[in-house]
């Protein structure tokens, strides 16, 4: 019941079109009800017309017959090509209403389902942009996918298909029933009589399918994991001339796969023909019964006929109800892990500083704490306090896992200090809007991200209406206009990411530097985004920022000591703490961490100096260096 | 070279070669495959039968009975044998019916993972052959899937599809055969309403396709968007795109909504459609059967209009069969496409003929004009000469890209050189084996890739007859004894239990094993604690110890052990000599050790602090 709410929620407003197409299937379903009677009538009057009797006497009593009946003249010698001409028409008519409701019916609900599931793609995909950034650290990335996509289509496929599929069984299995009953009721008893006995062998059929069936696909999935690593490592299966061996263990799965399949589509052989089997059992009961009460003259032949009609259209479609309670089954399953997504809460976006104010760019960290898990004793950040005043350039540095990154992620407010504040202005950082703090902080991330999309867009990402002089002259400071311009094909057009160019790491980073750029921030965070550009080229982007980020208040973190060399002030973390502090000249009088590596650029060129020097007195090693060189 | 990513397989080729190729596969069920198509025929004739039989129990055992009660004023007992006799006829024909889907289902099924396996089978096995080239350019998904999802379409469409087409053409047929024998004018109405039924057919089902393919394109661009936008959240996030992404979201589900929509109401259009076809034809059996049955003397019965009306109202069925058998078969081609692309792709690397093993490698190594590429005017490796001697090893040096790994490549004949020669103990390697190459040669890659097992099963690779000694001193030899105490552990999916470090050690374990006398490594730098890495220190000088080698090294340590140092730039070799040879000569080398001797010693610091 709980799970039916939730499938109404998805279904939204657009559950009532399914009413709606609920009717109509009846409508179509009543009307298809009407063909049989048709051929009924057509047979009791020419039975009528041979025997010379008047119809009265044995046409049938049910209302449905009488008023078409009402249609028809008395059948005589003249008018007998009027009066099929007539029932061949009404017959028309019957099946142009049922085709045309059916058709409405079936478009409703497919129309309404497509609305519905786009809503719900849409809800989504929103939802997820807007929970924090915590809940997708959590989650992998392929499930959240295999929920939005899988999962949605698989609940797409049962609203389309089997709740339409459902209501018209419902509806024909009643519909064949009342007229069935119309005609005759202890008949229409007899004639339903396995019915039970159908439904309980399928529904019990699919339960026993579906445990074979996940078995199967268990071992269809160990294939294609083996599949997945055999084709991952192939370098490594040729590198050890073990192809024969792969070759064997995946015959072997193949196998135990197939055996599996066998047995499901054993199963299914002797589901079917056995259920073929109940249907005919009961079909000839509904004959024989039938005829002992055409034969006894309860009811008509035109009756009889038409029950056989009846019987068939409420039997043969019984067969499906154990494939619709598994797909319900599964369905359930899909319905809870997509809200598992939607009831994931999503962040905070508002606060009172109103959003044009500028950030200036004054930071202070008063005795922050930070961890991920509020139980844990694992803390990332200790009771870091610092203070940046507008334009200064401050490095951090230290060790990996220090707690660099997160200092940032506060500063974001992708999490908040389990205690101390941080004030941006003199205000708590928690009174400006996440949007706000976020627009006005350009982080060049760790990972450079790039959308497959063109390079222009990209560059462009964070404000998509700039002018493409903008983005060239973003490009120019971050030193990638001319791979751009001179390498990619289709310059600031080209597509990149998994459909287009691969970038370098180097160049994505250059690129992520543009794209953060462009949204002029008041707070620039470089996190170790510069790895993998070389030294020069690095050098030279800093000499740009300089020129055009002068009053911006930039944070640094980075491996190298060249690139923080020219900071304001270096801040050394070291598991959560600030170990050191101070300006370069300041640090280097200190022999503290800060020193030890600014001193390995010294210590480096002594011991090259001192391993040439070694080398050259050593003559005659020279002397055979230059033999084996030639 | 072909791209096998993107590369996109459009419907040009028929049918029917596609089909001819996939029934080759029956072949070897000929017998499942015979009755099967033996048995849907019989349950076709059975299932037309039937109206016959319930149109002779009308006339035979009810209207004359019937008239005569009527006649008789209800006079008479009425005899209920020749409704017995019918109904047992019709019972007889339903249990067949039951035991006909029963053979068909269970040959069809068998036919199903029958020829499900062999194609597997044929695309694996491909696989297993196909050159290091082919996988450069091709996705591990692509061809995941077509391993697992599009062998089991082309398979089904040759048994349950096929179940609906036999079925399909068989009703046509046999029903057309009932209907002539008792009335050819009727048949001939109902059968004229055939060719429009599939007429019809064909035209909807156009419609499906053009909007089901739409629908299927903008599903994996959704995929792709959620992909994209959940990997990239952290961008969205700091650049407050989120609301941006919605909507540009919205509009591309907008347009998967719409082609979705016109898929799906097609589709549901289609049955009841051709069944008001249908419905055309069974007005019209009762105009001119109704016509018929009157009249002094009539053409036919009651029960041939009945069974002719059933007739009319039943004929669409196999028509939606056989048009949908049409509608899968053009569905699967160009899932058959990508299967036989796959089966029929020429492996490049290969023994020739009149190739020999070789007895023994000792280690000598010779490229002579060696060049290689895939395009002529872009040579990855340009008439590349040197030699190196038995015991020699070799730390290869450069820019990424540079050439270094194609080397190694071509020293292992993943690939072979277009220009040039490679002489291994003075043969030219092509003239050999290429598996008692490979099985002297012990490699460890960039990324150590294990498989799922035991750290055991996986030392083993390397060598499968190694006994428990064996493994024990592998592990001895390159110091990681400690791994003894390891060996039932379970490594995981591609060894996702284990750091990077520990793949590593393992990899190289599995390298000792086989005893190469050729070494090859490309050395990892993703980051691995110092622990680890002075242990994997260890493991390549004991290795490398009067061995053959060729090391792909980022490590200075590893490089200055080597005896000798190639640096390779755009395919060439530009500077070649040992450690302090090439730090005199103060070229490229000095300058790029210096560099990483300093970027080195400043990691040391910030990691080991």
């Amino acid at each position: 019941m709980n799970n039916l709410k939730k499938l109404f929620k998805i279904l939204d407003k657009w559950k009532y079109y399914y009413v709606l197409a609920g009717v109509l299937l009846i409508l179509a379903m009543s009307v298809r009800m009407l063909e049989p009677k048709i051929l009924q009538i057509t047979v009791d009057k020419i039975v009528a017309f041979t025997q010379d009797k008047s119809v009265k006497e044995i046409e049938s009593n049910d209302p449905v017959a009488q008023e078409i009946y009402g249609f028809l003249p008395e059948l005589n010698n003249d008018n007998v090509g009027t009066v099929l001409i007539m029932l061949g028409v009404i017959f028309l008519v019957v099946s142009l209403f049922r085709a045309g409701f059916n058709v409405s019916a079936s478009s409703l609900s497919t129309y309404s389902t497509e609305k519905a599931i786009k809503k719900l793609r849409d809800r989504l995909f929103s939802h997820l942009q807007a929970v924090p950034l915590a809940y997708h650290s959590k989650t992998p990335t392929g499930e959240l996918i295999q929920r939005c996509t899988g999962d949605v289509e698989t609940v797409r496929k049962f609203a389309t298909h089997q709740v339409i599929e459902s209501l018209r069984m419902i509806a024909i299995f009643f519909g064949a029933l009342a007229m069935m009953i119309s005609i005759k009721v202890s008949y229409a008893l007899i004639s339903i009589c396995l019915v039970p006995v159908i439904v309980i062998g399928c529904i019990y059929f699919f339960k026993k399918e579906s445990a074979i069936w996940s078995r199967h696909e268990a071992e269809q999935d160990k294939l294609s994991i083996m599949v997945q690593e055999n084709l991952s490592g192939i370098r490594v299966v040729k590198a050890f001339a073990k192809e024969d061996y792969e070759i064997e263990k995946f015959t072997k799965q193949n196998e135990i796969k197939k055996q599996w399949g066998l047995k499901l589509l054993t199963l299914h052989s002797y589901f079917w023909p056995f259920s073929d089997f109940l249907v005919y059992t009961q079909m000839a009961i509904s004959i024989i019964a039938g005829g002992y009460f055409v034969l006894n003259n309860q009811i008509t032949v035109g009756e009889y006929v038409a029950f056989y009609s009846y019987a068939t259209f409420v039997i043969w479609p019984l067969r499906r109800v154990g494939q619709i309670v598994s797909e319900m089954g599964m369905t359930t399953v899909a319905i809870n892990r997509i809200f598992s997504i939607l009831e994931a809460e999503t962040e905070e976006y508002t606060g009172d500083v109103a959003m044009n104010v500028p950030l200036n760019g004054e930071i202070e960290f008063k005795n922050v704490s930070f961890k991920y898990e509020e139980n844990s004793d694992n803390h990332i950040l200790k009771n870091v306090s610092f203070r940046i005043n507008p334009g200064e350039k401050i490095a951090l540095l230290g060790p990996t896992g220090a707690g660099k990154s997160s200092v940032i992620s506060l500063l974001m407010r992708f999490f908040e200090p389990s205690s101390g504040e941080i004030l941006i202005n003199g205000k708590n950082l928690k009174s400006y809007s996440k949007e706000h703090l976020r627009s006005k902080i350009g982080v060049v991330l760790q990972k450079p991200f790039l959308f497959s999309s063109t390079i222009k867009d990209n560059i462009a990402y964070g404000k998509p209406d700039s002018h493409i002089n903008e983005v060239i002259d973003a490009a120019k400071v971050a030193r990638i206009h001319d791979i751009i311009t001179e390498v990619f094909p289709d310059s600031y057009e080209t597509i990149v990411g998994e459909k287009g160019v691969t970038l370098s790491g180097g160049q994505k980073q250059r690129v992520s530097i543009a794209r953060t750029l462009l949204m002029n921030p008041d707070i620039l965070v470089f996190d170790d985004s510069t790895s993998a550009i070389d030294t020069e080229t690095e050098f030279e982007i800093q000499k740009e920022l300089r020129k055009i980020m002068k009053n911006v208040t930039t944070f640094v973190i980075a491996h190298r000591i060249t690139s923080i060399q020219d900071c304001d002030r270096i801040i050394v973390l070291d598991k959560g703490e600030i170990i050191e502090s101070g300006t370069h000249d300041e640090l280097i009088k200190r022999d503290g961490f800060y020193k030890k590596i600014f001193d390995i650029q010294v210590t480096v060129e002594d011991e090259i100096q001192k391993e040439i020097g070694f080398i050259s007195d050593q003559k005659d090693i020279v002397k055979n260096a230059e033999i084996s060189l030639n | 070279m072909t791209q096998f990513k993107d590369r996109d397989f459009q419907q040009h080729a028929s049918i029917f070669p596609f089909l001819k190729r996939l029934f080759g596969y029956t072949k070897k069920y000929k017998k499942f495959l015979i009755s099967f198509v033996i048995f849907v025929l019989l349950t076709a004739a059975a299932e037309s039968v039937l109206p016959i039989v319930w149109m002779k129990l009308i006339d035979n055992a009810i209207v004359p009975l019937v008239n005569n009660f009527l006649q008789s004023n209800g006079n008479i007992v009425p005899d209920y044998s020749e409704l017995w006799k019918y109904v047992t006829i019709y019972f007889i024909i339903g249990c067949s019916v039951a035991a006909f889907v029963f053979v068909f289902i269970y040959c069809a099924g068998r036919i199903q993972e029958f020829v499900m396996y062999d194609i597997r089978q044929d695309l694996f096995k491909k696989l297993q052959k196909l050159s290091f080239s082919f996988y450069d350019n091709s996705a591990v998904g692509w061809l995941m899937s077509r391993i697992t999802s599009d062998s089991q379409k082309v398979t089904e469409l040759i048994s349950w599809s096929l179940i609906e087409a036999v079925w399909g053409l068989g009703m046509i047929f046999f029903c057309t055969v009932v209907m002539f024998a008792f009335n050819w004018k009727l048949a001939l109405v109902v059968i004229s309403i055939i060719p429009v039924l599939f007429l019809l057919s064909g035209k909807i089902r156009k419609l499906i396709l053009k909007y089901s393919r739409e629908s299927r394109r903008y599903n994996s661009e959704i995929t792709a968007s959620f992909n994209e936008n959940i990997s990239g959240i952290e961008v969205n996030k700091s650049m407050v795109q989120e609301n941006r992404a919605s909507s540009d979201f919205k509009t591309l589900s907008e347009k998967m909504r719409y082609s979705s929509f016109w898929s799906e109401c097609y589709t549901a259009l289609y049955t009841p459609i051709i069944i008001f076809g249908g419905s055309v034809g069974a007005a019209l059996v009762i105009y001119f059967g109704g016509k018929m049955t009157l009249g002094i003397n009539p053409e036919i019965t009651l029960g041939t209009l009945a069974a002719f009306f059933g007739y009319a109202t039943l004929i669409f069925e196999p028509v939606l069969d056989i048009s949908r058998f049409y509608a899968q078969a053009q569905g699967c081609l160009s899932a058959g496409e990508r299967i036989f692309s796959i089966v029929d792709m020429d492996v490049t690397v290969k023994d020739k003929n009149n190739s020999t093993d070789f007895i023994d490698i000792k280690g000598d190594i010779e490229f002579k004009n060696v060049s290689f590429y895939y395009e002529k005017n872009k040579p990855v490796i340009e008439n590349m000469n040197f030699n190196v001697k038995a015991g020699q090893s070799i730390a290869l040096v450069g820019e990424t890209g540079g050439g270094k790994s194609t080397i190694i490549n071509l020293v292992s004949r993943f690939y072979e050189p277009v220009e040039g020669k490679i002489l291994i103990d003075g043969q030219d390697y092509m003239n050999k084996t290429i598996n008692s190459l490979r099985k002297r040669l012990g490699i460890v890659l960039q990324t150590p890739h294990l498989f799922s097992g035991s750290v055991r099963d996986n030392i083993k690779y390397g060598n499968e007859n190694a006994t428990e000694e064996d493994i024990i001193n592998a592990l001895k030899f390159i110091g990681i004894e400690e791994y003894i105490n390891r060996l039932d552990e379970e490594v995981g999916e591609g060894g996702e239990n284990l750091s990077m470090g520990e793949k590593q050690l393992i990899s190289f374990a599995r390298a000792v094993l086989a005893n190469p006398a050729i070494f090859i490594m490309d050395e990892a730098t993703s980051s691995i604690d110092t622990l680890t890495e002075a242990k994997i220190q260890t493991g390549i000088n004991e290795i490398i110890k009067n061995r053959t080698s060729f090391i792909i090294a980022h490590r200075l340590s590893t490089i200055k052990r080597c005896d000798r140092i190639l640096v390779v730039k755009k395919g060439k070799i530009i500077e070649d000599g040992s450690h302090k040879e090439l730090m005199i000569k103060k070229g490229y080398y000095y300058s790029l050790y210096t560099r990483q001797l300093r970027e080195q010693r400043e990691k040391e610091i910030l990691e080991h602090n």
